[in-house]
């Protein structure tokens, strides 16, 4: 059976051993956000799987992107990825930052998404299922 | 304090407003009228002007900043380390939501995906609108469980909120624990009500799924038993108290939510009755403060009100069927006040041909961010991670509807 749910169309195995993720905020309802924060929580404690959030852009390997993209975050955005060190990755998570699903558009017109999450919101297990695939080479 | 400003929408370029903590009422007021109000700006989506700031050092923080859940700017002017003016701009992610000449079940997943940590009670509101305008009131199990759903993700935010608090107090083992129980009321919810989020569950007319609660209480209980434990260690420790009492005063007549409350502001849209409340033994939780100790003793108090809420009512309803009820030939527009986690919101609703003609909502984040901004004045900067979550803001239901 297959339980996986993300798309995964571009691992990176040099983030096998030690992951580092950036979240941004681009126009979402805010239970996208909260699904991505709970990672951390004890429940899912994704450190335990070496993988990390950042407070900057500069030292994270991928880009985690949730909500519409609005007009005033693009800006931000594009700024984001640009800081990042190379190699890296783009992560959208939810039906939002996917296709715009029913509030706006997606980040497709802006960034090519390496790694596909979808739901309204992703289960946070689906999150860090994506997250690990996202960097072990399983696609 | 009855003739507080508390809402303003512009409707066909006429501005309405709704004044007061109880009353769903429109009336007429002019621009000159609104700026005997210091927090019409706020009201209007005025978010930022062009003071002369000379003199003053400005942390430009955001609108991306890992500190914060959601993307806001907010210009931070210090003199030292005191903190002299904070300027908040929470324009930045606005989605600018199509509301006009949507489908009514179209609008519902839409209003629900305004603040998904509030689904419940934007779902709720405009479910109500609906409801009113059709003449067709939901029937009293359904209006129940809208208060179950009510309370319950009152309960899950004002764990978040004290977790929160407790994560910048840095109490690591009570923060863990804390944001641990909130994982475990959303898989609840996903168990009761088929999403963790309470999407897709309000009907207009009804309730989209069948409901079955039984064991439910004993869930919630049992959440609400581990909470007053943590509560319990987290107020004995020293530490946690002196970052949070006296911390960032806030009393403002406008203000509305626990961050009222806590300034002993009774304030709380469900002493209006939108729904049964009264059947189900809500109280008002207080305190005389207004301190950030003072809005986190609040949530404390009102988690155990939500419990017992949701223990009458787990003992009144068992199932609840699925129904609903649109009608599309009705036509007027409605206005309803709802108590969200973190304070009265305001929507209002205006529908024909079973399509939205107007649409307005005044957030309790809207309503409380200039009081936080005035809060923090003086304090130091390590003070505004406490006054900025002791309101529980969203920056989601802070947009523009178009
Ligand atoms: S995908 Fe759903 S949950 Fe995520 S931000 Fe969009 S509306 Fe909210």
């Amino acid at each position: 059976m297959d339980i996986h749910t993300s798309i995964v169309k571009r691992p990176e195995r040099t983030f096998k051993e030690s992951f580092t993720v950036f979240m941004i905020d681009t126009g979402s309802c805010g239970a996208c956000n909260l699904e991505v924060k709970s990672l951390t929580n004890p429940i899912y404690d994704m450190h335990r799987l070496g993988i990390f959030f950042t407070s900057t852009p500069r030292h994270a390997d991928a880009l985690l992107v949730v909500g519409v993209l609005s007009e005033k975050m693009k800006d931000p955005l594009r700024r984001a990825y640009e800081a990042m060190p190379d190699p890296k990755l783009v992560i959208a998570v939810g039906a939002c930052a996917l296709s715009g699903g029913i509030l706006g558009s997606g980040i497709r017109e802006m960034l090519d998404a390496d790694v596909l999450v979808p739901g309204c919101p992703p289960s946070p297990f689906t999150i860090l299922d994506a997250l690990i695939r996202s960097r072990d080479g399983q696609k | 304090m009855d003739d507080c400003l508390s809402a303003v929408f512009k409707i066909d370029d006429e501005l309405l407003c709704v004044k007061g903590h109880i009353s769903t009422a429109m009336e007429p007021c002019s621009s000159a009228e609104l700026e005997r109000y210091e927090n019409s700006p706020l009201l209007l989506g005025r978010y930022m002007d062009s003071l002369e700031r000379s003199e003053k050092f400005n942390f430009n923080l955001g609108p991306v900043s890992g500190g914060l859940l959601e993307s806001i700017k907010m210009n931070v002017y210090t003199d030292g380390e005191r903190i002299v003016e904070i300027r908040p701009d929470p324009t930045f992610k606005d989605r600018k939501i199509k509301m006009g000449e949507a489908p009514l079940d179209n609008a519902l997943l839409k209003v629900e995906r305004i603040n998904g940590a509030f689904a419940a009670g934007f779902g709720t509101a405009f479910c109500l609108a609906v409801e009113e305008i059709q003449e067709t009131p939901a029937s009293f199990e359904t209006q129940l469980v809208r208060i179950l759903i009510s309370e319950i993700e009152r309960i899950s935010n004002h764990i978040h909120v004290i977790a929160k608090l407790s994560e910048g107090a840095s109490q690591n083992v009570a923060t863990s624990h804390l944001f641990a129980l909130e994982e475990r009321v959303r898989r609840i919810v996903s168990e009761y009500f088929g999403h963790r989020f309470f999407f897709g569950v309000n009907g207009i007319g009804g309730l989209e799924r069948n409901i079955d609660v039984k064991g439910l209480q004993d869930k919630v209980d049992g959440i609400v038993d581990e909470f007053s434990s943590i509560w319990d260690a987290l107020t004995s420790s020293r530490l946690f108290l002196d970052r949070l009492q006296t911390t960032c005063f806030s009393r403002k007549e406008w203000m509305v939510g626990p961050a009222a409350r806590a300034a002993n502001f009774r304030y709380d849209s469900r002493l209006s009755g939108y729904l049964p409340y009264e059947d189900v033994g809500f109280e008002v939780a207080s305190d005389d403060t207004g301190d950030v100790l003072s809005r986190a003793l609040v949530r404390q108090k009102e988690i155990e009100i939500s419990r017992n809420m949701v223990d009458e009512i787990c003992g009144k309803v068992r199932r609840v069927e699925k129904c609903r009820n649109i009608d599309p030939d009705k036509r007027g527009w409605s206005v309803k006040r709802v108590e969200t986690p973190s304070g009265d919101m305001i929507l209002f609703l205006g529908i024909s041909n079973g399509h939205i003609t107007d649409f307005g909502i005044r957030s309790a984040s809207t309503a409380n961010i200039l009081a936080f901004a005035q809060s923090a004045i003086s304090g130091i900067l390590t003070d505004f991670t406490f006054a900025w979550e002791s309101f529980g803001f969203w920056i989601s239901e802070m947009g523009e509807y178009i």
